[in-house]
C-alpha cells in the first residue's frame, strides 16, 4: 500500500509538470500583451515597453518558465500584474467559497440521486421508476446558468428567501441556491448509476442466498446491496469533486460567487496570466489528490481490492 | 482612454438570453411605487460584474476605478461636476488654480496647508513631488507616465540617468512648481487625472505591493475601510476631510461579482442603488421596458459622453489605402440604424469630435448615400467590390453593431468576413502593423481637451507599432496643424481651430466617425440625487444623495 501511494505521489508531480508546462504555453502562446492590458490603451509605445520589461516578459519562454518553476518550488505562485498581489492568498481567499460550492454540490447530488436510485431499482417499471427516469434527464437537460436564474427570480427576487445573489454571512443563507442548482443536474447522473449498478447486483446469487436465509431486506440493502454497488459511485464522487473543486464557473458568475473559477475566467480575460497559471495548478493539484483518495477508498470499500 | 473592455464569456449572453425567457413571460415587476423617504447618510452601494484591475492612483486607468479614486484622493485641481457642463477644473488640493508662466511651460502651485491624509498626517509638496515622480518610476508600471513624460527631466528620470524628476520642484513647505519641456494647455487635465493624486510615501514604503490594495491612504472625503478581494470594497466618511461636509452618504459599498441581470434585481428591491458597469449598466433586453415603465422610466438618467464610436480602415493595408475605397465607406454607413440597434444608446455623428468635446464644430463631408459608395469603389478600381475581414471585439453591443456594419457594406459589394475576438487580443492586433485591415472600435475621452482625441490615436508619432493609432493614419501636414493647435496658449482661439483639424483629418477618412455614446442608468429608488457626470469621472459618489 504505502509503494502504490509513493508510487501515486511521483505520478502526480509528473503530472502538475506536465500541466504546467502546456499551461505555461498556452497561456504565453495566446494572442494579446499583458504590458498593454495593464498599461491601458492610452499608454505609448515606450511605456508598454518598460511595464513588459518590468514583468520580465521580454526574457526567452523557456527563461520565464524555469524561473516561475523555481519559485514555485518555494510556494511562490507569483504577483497578479494587474492588481500586484501574491497569488497564492488571492486562490486561497477565494478557494473556500468555491470549496462550500463544491460539497454543497456533491451533498445534493448525492442525497437526491442515491435514494431515487435505490428506489427506482426496488421498484423497477414501476411509475416512480419512470418519472424518476423523466426528472433524471429534465435535470440533465436544464442549462445550470438557466436554472440559476429562474430560482434566483422566483426564490430571491418574487419571493425573497433568498439573497439575491452575491455572498455573506451567514454562509449558508447564500449557499443554498447556489448548491441546489450545482448538485440537481448531477443528481440524475447518480440515480441513473446506482439504479444500474443496484439492478446487477440484485441479480447475482449471493442476493438470492441472503433472502433465502431470511434476511429483511432493509439488511440485504445495507449490508449486502449497497457495498458491492457503491465503487462507480465513488469513482464519480472523485471526478464530481474534483471537478467542483476547480471551479465551476457558471454557477459562480449566475449567483455572483466569489470562487476561484470565477476569478480564472476574470483573469482570462484580463491577461492575469500568473493568476490562470495559479489557479489552474492549483486545481489541477486538488484534482490529482482528490483521485489519490478516492482510489485509496476503494481499498476500505471492497476488501477484495489491494494495492 | 478607451472605456475598459470587460470581456464577456458567451454564458453572459446565455444569461441574458435566460432573462429574455424568463421575462418574456411578462413576470417582470411593472409600476413599483415611489416611496417618499427622508434625505441623507446611508450606505450608496453599486454592483460590478468584475473586481476592480488596480486600485493604485498610478494604475487605475478605466471606468470603474476612476470614480473610488475621486472618492478616496486628491488631486491638486478637479472638475466642477455640479455646475454647467460639469467640465471646468476648479482648485481641489491646490489653493487656487496655478500661475502660468514661460509660455505655458512652468505651472506655479500654491498648495492648501490643511490637507491630511487619513492618518492625520499633513499632505506637503515633497508629498506631491514624490506622488508625481512615482508615476514616472517604471517600476510602478504606470500605463499614464505618457502624459507626464513632457515634465522636464522626466525621460531621464524614467533612463535611469537621474535620481529625481528634476522638472518637478518643491517650494517651501506648500509650495509646487512643474516645468514641462513644451507648453502644454492640456497639463492641468493631465493633474486632473487619478494618476495626479497625493499619495502617502511612509505608507507605500511600509506596505510595498499590498498597499494599494489593503492599506491605501489618501486625502479624500471617503476613507478605505475593507477590501476582500472579489467581494467587497467598502469606504466610509472621512470625518477630518479638508473640503468639509462632502459627501451625503456615510459610506459607499461596491459589490464585486454581480452580473448585470443580478444588479438590475437588486435595483429593483433596493438592495443595491446603481450598477456600475457602463457603457450597459441597464440589461439591454429590459431596455426599453425599463424606458416605457411609468415609475422606472422617470428615474432613468442619461449622459450623453465624450466618446466616438467609429469605423477604423487600416491606411497600409489594400485596399484601404486607397482614399476612394475609404470614402466609398464612409458613404456606406446609415448610422441611425446602427444607433437603432443599440436601442437609441447612442447619438448619431459625422464628425471625430463629439459635441460635447470643447472645440467642437459640426460639418458633414460624407452624407449616407450608397450610390455614390459603389460608384466610388468603381473609380478606385473595384467596380464588383473586393474581400476583406472585420474586426471586432467581444465586449457589449460590439459583435451586433459589427455585423450590421458587415451587412451595410456588403450592400455596395464590400465582402467582409467578421472576426470577433477578445479585448485584450484586439489591442495587440491593432498594434501590429498590416494585420486589421477595418475594424469596429471606440476612443473615450481622457479629459475634455479636443487634443486627447488626435495626438494619441491619429498622430504620426501614434503609429508604431504597439499603440491605438488603429488606421495607421500619419499625415504630417495634419500632424503639424494639430501639435500647432496643442501648443497655443490662447484657449479660445485654439478651440476655434479644432474643427478644421478634424475636418482635415476626415477628408483623408481613416475613420468613419458612427455615434457617440449615450450612458443610460436606473439608480434604485432610494437614490434621490443622481446623475451621471460628462467628465472622466463618469460618477461622482459624494454628490449623490440616498434617502434612509
Amino acid at each position: 500500500m504505502l509503494r502504490y501511494v509513493i508510487r501515486r505521489l511521483l505520478w502526480m508531480l509528473l503530472v502538475l509538470l506536465g500541466i504546467s508546462l502546456i499551461t505555461y504555453a498556452l497561456t504565453y502562446l495566446m494572442p494579446g500583451d499583458p504590458a498593454r492590458r495593464i498599461a491601458g490603451v492610452g499608454a505609448s509605445a515606450d511605456v508598454v515597453r518598460s511595464i513588459r520589461h518590468q514583468l520580465g516578459l521580454d526574457r526567452p519562454l523557456w527563461v520565464q518558465y524555469t524561473t516561475y518553476m523555481g519559485n514555485l518550488l518555494h510556494g511562490d505562485f507569483g504577483y497578479s500584474y494587474l492588481q500586484q498581489v501574491s497569488v497564492l492568498p488571492l486562490i486561497l481567499a477565494r478557494f473556500p467559497v468555491t470549496a462550500q460550492l463544491a460539497v454543497g454540490g456533491l451533498l445534493v447530488e448525492l442525497l437526491i440521486g442515491l435514494p431515487t436510485g435505490i428506489i427506482a431499482a426496488y421498484k423497477r417499471g414501476s411509475i416512480f421508476d419512470r418519472v424518476a427516469t423523466l426528472v433524471s434527464l429534465a435535470g440533465l437537460s436544464a442549462p445550470p446558468f438557466w436554472l440559476g436564474l429562474i430560482l434566483l427570480f422566483f426564490l430571491a427576487f418574487t419571493i425573497p428567501l433568498f439573497p439575491i445573489g452575491g455572498y455573506g454571512d451567514p454562509a449558508i443563507r447564500y449557499m443554498i441556491l447556489p448548491c441546489f442548482t450545482l448538485g440537481v443536474g448531477g443528481a440524475a447522473v447518480y440515480t441513473r448509476t446506482f439504479r444500474s449498478t443496484i439492478l446487477d447486483v440484485l441479480d447475482q446469487p449471493y442476493i438470492r442466498m441472503a433472502r433465502a436465509k431470511g434476511l429483511s431486506e432493509p439488511v440485504i440493502l445495507f449490508r449486502h446491496v449497497i457495498p458491492n454497488a457503491i465503487l462507480p459511485i465513488v469513482t464519480q464522487i472523485g471526478i464530481d469533486l474534483g471537478y467542483f473543486l476547480g471551479g465551476v464557473f457558471i454557477i459562480e458568475q449566475a449567483y455572483g460567487l466569489p470562487g476561484i473559477g470565477k476569478q480564472a475566467v476574470d483573469a482570462i480575460g484580463q491577461l492575469d496570466i500568473p493568476i490562470i497559471l495559479g489557479t489552474v495548478l492549483f486545481a489541477a493539484l486538488l484534482i490529482v489528490i482528490s483521485n489519490i483518495v478516492i482510489d485509496l477508498s476503494y481499498a476500505l470499500i471492497d476488501p477484495r481490492i489491494r494495492y | 482612454m478607451s472605456i475598459q473592455h470587460r470581456w464577456r464569456r458567451s454564458v453572459t449572453a446565455a444569461l441574458a438570453a435566460g432573462l429574455v425567457c424568463m421575462l418574456s413571460l411578462q413576470i417582470a415587476p411593472r409600476g413599483v411605487q415611489a416611496q417618499a423617504h427622508r434625505a441623507g447618510g446611508g450606505t450608496l452601494i453599486i454592483d460590478f460584474i468584475a473586481d476592480f484591475s488596480s486600485l493604485d492612483t498610478a494604475r487605475c486607468y478605466d471606468t470603474q476605478c476612476y470614480p473610488f479614486m475621486h472618492a478616496m484622493y486628491d488631486q491638486l485641481v478637479g472638475y466642477d461636476t455640479e455646475h454647467g457642463t460639469g467640465l471646468n477644473l476648479i482648485p481641489d488640493a491646490a489653493a487656487a488654480m496655478p500661475r502660468i508662466t514661460n509660455g505655458g511651460r512652468t505651472f506655479t502651485f500654491k498648495l492648501r496647508q490643511d490637507v491630511r491624509f487619513w492618518n492625520g498626517r499633513l499632505a506637503t509638496a515633497d508629498d506631491w513631488v514624490y506622488s508625481f515622480e512615482r508615476v514616472l518610476d517604471p517600476k510602478t508600471q504606470a500605463g499614464a507616465a505618457s502624459f507626464w513624460q513632457g515634465i522636464v527631466g522626466a525621460k531621464e528620470f524614467i533612463a535611469g540617468k537621474a535620481k529625481h524628476v528634476s522638472g518637478i520642484k518643491a517650494i517651501g513647505k506648500f509650495g509646487l512648481r512643474i516645468d514641462l519641456v513644451d507648453p502644454d494647455p492640456t497639463f492641468l487635465y493631465v493633474l486632473a487625472m487619478p494618476f495626479g493624486s497625493v499619495v502617502d510615501r511612509n505608507q507605500i514604503q511600509k506596505y510595498g505591493k499590498s498597499y494599494a490594495l489593503q492599506h491605501p491612504m489618501g486625502t479624500g472625503p471617503y476613507m478605505f475601510k475593507d477590501y476582500k478581494i472579489g467581494q467587497r470594497l467598502t469606504l466610509v466618511k472621512n470625518p477630518h476631510y479638508f473640503g468639509g461636509n462632502v459627501g451625503h452618504v456615510d459610506a459607499i459599498e461596491a459589490d464585486i461579482g454581480v452580473s448585470t441581470e443580478t444588479a438590475y434585481l437588486r435595483i429593483l428591491k433596493n438592495q443595491a442603488d446603481l450598477d456600475g458597469d457602463f457603457p450597459t449598466p441597464i440589461p439591454p433586453s429590459e431596455f426599453n421596458n425599463v424606458l416605457s415603465d411609468p415609475v422606472l422610466g422617470k428615474r432613468v438618467v442619461r449622459q450623453v459622453q465624450i466618446a466616438t464610436q467609429y469605423i477604423a480602415m487600416n491606411v497600409l493595408v489594400k485596399p484601404f489605402d486607397n482614399l476612394l475605397v475609404r470614402r466609398a465607406v464612409e458613404y456606406a454607413i446609415n448610422k441611425p440604424l446602427l444607433v437603432r440597434l443599440v436601442n437609441g444608446r447612442g447619438q448619431a455623428t459625422d464628425t471625430f469630435l463629439p459635441p460635447l468635446m470643447p472645440g467642437y464644430g459640426h460639418f458633414n463631408l460624407y452624407p449616407y448615400n450608397p450610390a455614390k459608395a459603389k460608384q466610388l469603389l468603381a473609380q478606385a478600381g473595384y467596380p464588383n467590390g473586393f474581400s476583406t475581414t472585420f474586426y471586432s471585439d467581444n465586449s457589449s453591443d460590439d459583435p451586433r453593431i459589427s455585423q450590421a456594419i458587415v451587412q451595410q457594406l456588403a450592400g455596395i459589394g464590400i465582402k467582409a468576413a467578421l472576426k470577433v475576438l477578445p479585448s485584450p487580443t484586439m489591442f495587440t492586433y491593432w498594434g501590429t502593423k498590416g494585420k486589421v485591415p477595418i475594424s469596429w472600435t471606440a476612443w473615450y475621452q481622457d479629459f475634455p481637451d479636443p487634443n486627447d482625441f488626435f495626438e494619441p490615436i491619429l498622430s504620426c508619432a501614434s503609429a508604431v507599432p504597439g499603440t491605438f493609432n488603429e488606421p495607421w493614419y500619419c499625415n504630417p501636414k495634419v500632424d503639424a496643424f494639430a501639435h500647432k493647435l496643442k501648443i497655443m496658449t490662447d484657449r479660445a482661439a485654439r478651440l476655434r481651430l479644432y474643427p478644421q483639424l478634424d475636418r482635415m483629418m476626415m477628408e483623408d477618412a481613416p475613420v468613419v466617425p458612427v455615434f457617440n455614446s449615450v450612458f443610460y442608468a436606473l439608480p434604485s429608488s432610494k437614490l434621490t440625487k443622481f446623475f451621471i457626470s460628462a467628465s472622466p469621472w463618469t460618477l461622482v459618489f459624494q454628490d449623490y444623495v440616498k434617502a434612509a
